[in-house]
């Protein structure tokens, strides 16, 4: 399929911070496709790019072979954009916030007509479709949000951060509508913190990490990163970490990471009866198990064997990079 | 489509959100005319000891008697000049602020000969407003029916300008009515600085202009239908206002008229105010700073402008920065329309040619710095 996405060398500096480093990338059409990443990675700044809100520093954007630098107003009617913070109009009905959006569209007044009553109706709001926005429930401001977002009938949604503050029930719902936007033809870019998200939605995903693309690929791809067998997880107490990894490599010939009071380790396809073995030494080293088990590689597991840290960890570290950036 | 569409799309966004919030903006806009034009006017500004200079030329009984009347008044300090030249003189030099001329026929008067003749400088207009009357009412027992001039002396070295900065004749010539220019003024400066600059603040932090700015609007369109919103608004301040005024006794020399001069200048000056705002706005974060600033912005420009008291009362130095303050012109064009009754078409271009040039700078400023914070 063709690429209705394309990022190329894409870097963006703010002062002395480079927020987004060399980034290739090509989203292709009708695809859902995820940017994975913690909170400063360079998930958000590389999408202002693509909607053009912040200027790259090098690089180009295609957007339908069209370069993004030369075409803003064309590229835009092909792009919509949903936030994580629901962003309507408080003060305006549902149906004022419509017809605003069509107006900046520039949507004729006959389509605009009939895009308003759609969306009225896709969001279940006709009902609601006179009162103050700022009195719906964060679900129906969602709604509206997101028809809001679709008012243009554009061929790709950018989703930046669309379940963050999200409860289950609201998540899984979101996660329908993704679904089904797509499956009527809407290419998706989305960005998420979440690895269950990428996982459950996404065709494609890049995890970004320092602004640079660290990896690409299906999420089955990606987590194949991670080992072909099985993730070794001993939870000791912190003093007893380093003796249980360096018993790991002397006896087994395993590299373990050692995290906290977490030890991690690949088991290989083939090796991974060594688990009893390892488990019994253990016991005999008198070293006190706080926890042990193995599971299938997750996105977490590859995040770890790609930056040495955890999602959660460099979410944490990270946080003060947002500061430098403009748009949140 | 065009920066006049999309400028059009934007204001009718924001008139949408103000006609949402009428009842909050009717109160926010009626609640200080109210409290302003109550306390200042009503209350009171109290004078005592102004400095009168007499000169008997009629030297009889009656003139003696009006003259300690005038003594016992202690709003009067009363001295006796031997002729009028030397009375002009000490007016002149500011060291009285009144005249009072007891021509010969007094207590009659004849055709083209009053029996007083009063002048002063107009240097505090609340003092004029409440000694002149006492004057007025000293006198009056006295000659009855009899002729009393009052004018405001002129030496004929003082340049015609700072005869029309402080027109005194008026509709009932009272502090209130002084007073009714400047809260039109303040009015609109701080509905400009309080809803234009908020709102900017709000839109950029809770995610509103980015969601215009990814769609295909000229970015400029976003300030100037504010901007234009703004003056749309204020148009509504100034009924608000107006009304007040009126329903608390003031009363507007020039009639319908000059409530139609009073909308052009007032739409004119919010158009300065909320590009002012913008441009405070355009770098801030949080709006508590923003208020510090609109107060800090706002309550000079207001002092300054000649709104509570006369520019010609302020000293050289604050008279030379009120030039260089929108909110003078404004208030000036109000106090000829409230005040005098006339509004001189070279003073009103004056005037509207000064709020434009700084509509004009101001803007431009605005939308500059707009544009390079969005991106």
């Amino acid at each position: 399929m063709a690429d209705v996405i394309r990022i190329e060398h894409l870097v963006k500096k703010f002062g002395e911070f480079t927020a987004v480093n060399d980034v290739n990338l090509a989203v292709k059409e009708g695809e859902i496709f995820g940017l994975l990443g913690p909170n400063g990675a360079g998930k958000t700044t590389t999408i202002n790019m693509l909607l053009t809100l912040l200027t790259p520093t090098s690089g180009k954007i295609f957007i339908s072979n069209m370069e993004l630098s030369k075409n803003h107003a064309k590229a835009k009617l092909l792009m919509g954009l949903m936030t994580q913070e629901t962003v309507v109009e408080a003060d305006l009905t549902g149906r004022q916030n419509l017809d605003l959006f069509t107006r900046l569209y520039h949507l004729p007044t006959a389509v605009a007509k009939r895009r308003i009553k759609e969306a009225l109706e896709e969001a279940d709001l006709v009902e609601f479709a006179d009162v103050k926005s700022g009195k719906y429930s964060g679900g129906m401001q969602r709604r509206l949000g997101l028809v809001k977002a679709m008012i243009q009938e554009p061929k790709i949604l950018v989703l930046d951060e669309p379940t963050t503050g999200l409860d289950v029930q609201n998540r899984t719902t979101m996660w329908a509508r993704i679904k089904e936007l797509n499956k009527r033809g809407t290419t998706i870019i989305l960005t998420t913190q979440y690895l269950e998200e990428a996982d459950q939605l996404c065709d494609r995903l890049g995890i970004i990490d320092h602004g640079k693309v660290i990896a690409l690929g299906t999420p089955s791809e990606i987590k194949r990163i991670a080992g072909s067998g099985r993730i070794l997880e001993i939870v000791v107490k912190a003093d007893e970490t380093a003796k249980v990894a360096s018993l790991l490599k002397s006896r087994f010939g395993i590299i373990a990471t050692v995290r906290g009071d977490k030890v991690t380790a690949v088991l290989e396809k083939g090796k991974e009866s060594e688990f009893t073995k390892i488990s019994a030494l253990m016991d005999k080293e008198r070293i006190t198990i706080l926890s042990i088990g193995t599971h299938l590689p997750t996105l977490d597991d590859v995040f770890i064997k790609l930056t040495g840290t955890g999602m959660r960890d460099a979410a944490g570290a990270m946080a003060g990079g947002r500061a430098n950036m403009r748009w949140r | 489509m065009s920066l006049l569409g999309d400028s059009i799309t934007m204001c009718r966004r924001e008139l949408l959100i103000f006609m949402a919030n009428f009842r909050t903006n009717f109160m926010r806009t009626a609640i200080f005319p109210l409290v302003i034009l109550i306390f200042f006017s009503f209350l009171g500004a109290s004078v005592t000891n102004t400095p009168v200079a007499v000169v008997n030329y009629a030297n009889n009984l009656q003139s003696n008697q009006f003259i300690t009347a005038l003594g016992t008044k202690s709003l009067i300090n009363a001295q006796v000049y031997p002729n009028e030249n030397a009375a002009l003189a000490a007016l002149t030099a500011g060291k009285i602020n009144f005249v009072v001329v007891i021509l010969p026929t007094f207590p009659s008067s004849t055709a083209g000969s009053p029996a007083v003749q009063v002048y002063y400088d107009n240097v505090q207009y609340s003092v004029t407003a409440t000694v002149l009357p006492t004057i007025q009412q000293d006198a009056a027992e006295f000659i009855g029916q009899g002729s009393f001039q009052s004018q405001e002396y002129l030496p004929s070295s003082t340049p015609v300008a700072s005869e029309v900065a402080t027109p005194i004749t008026g509709a009932n010539g009272n502090y209130e009515d002084f007073l009714f220019s400047g809260v039109i003024g303040m009015i609109i400066v701080f509905g400009s600085i309080f809803s234009g600059g908020i709102a900017m603040i709000t839109d950029r932090l809770g995610g509103n202009i980015k969601s215009f700015l990814i769609t295909p609007i000229n970015k400029s369109a976003i300030l100037i239908g504010r901007v234009i919103s703004g003056a749309i608004q204020s148009i509504f301040s100034v009924i608000i206002v107006v009304i007040i005024g009126l329903l608390l006794g003031s009363t507007i020399a020039m009639g319908i008229v000059g409530i139609v001069w009073i909308v052009i200048l007032g739409m004119l000056l919010s158009i300065v105010m909320t590009s002012i705002a913008a441009i405070v706005a355009a770098r801030l974060k949080n709006l508590q700073a923003y208020t510090i600033f609109g107060q800090a912005i706002g309550l000079p420009l207001w002092f300054i402008s000649g709104g509570i008291f006369p520019v010609t009362s302020f000293p050289p130095i604050l008279q030379a920065i009120s030039k260089v303050d929108p909110l003078t012109y404004a208030v000036q064009g109000f106090r000829y329309v409230i005040l005098q009754g006339s509004y001189p078409l070279t003073s009103a271009f004056a005037d509207i040619g000064i709020l434009l040039i700084f509509g004009a700078i101001t803007t431009i400023i605005s939308i500059l710095l707009f544009k390079s914070t969005i991106d």
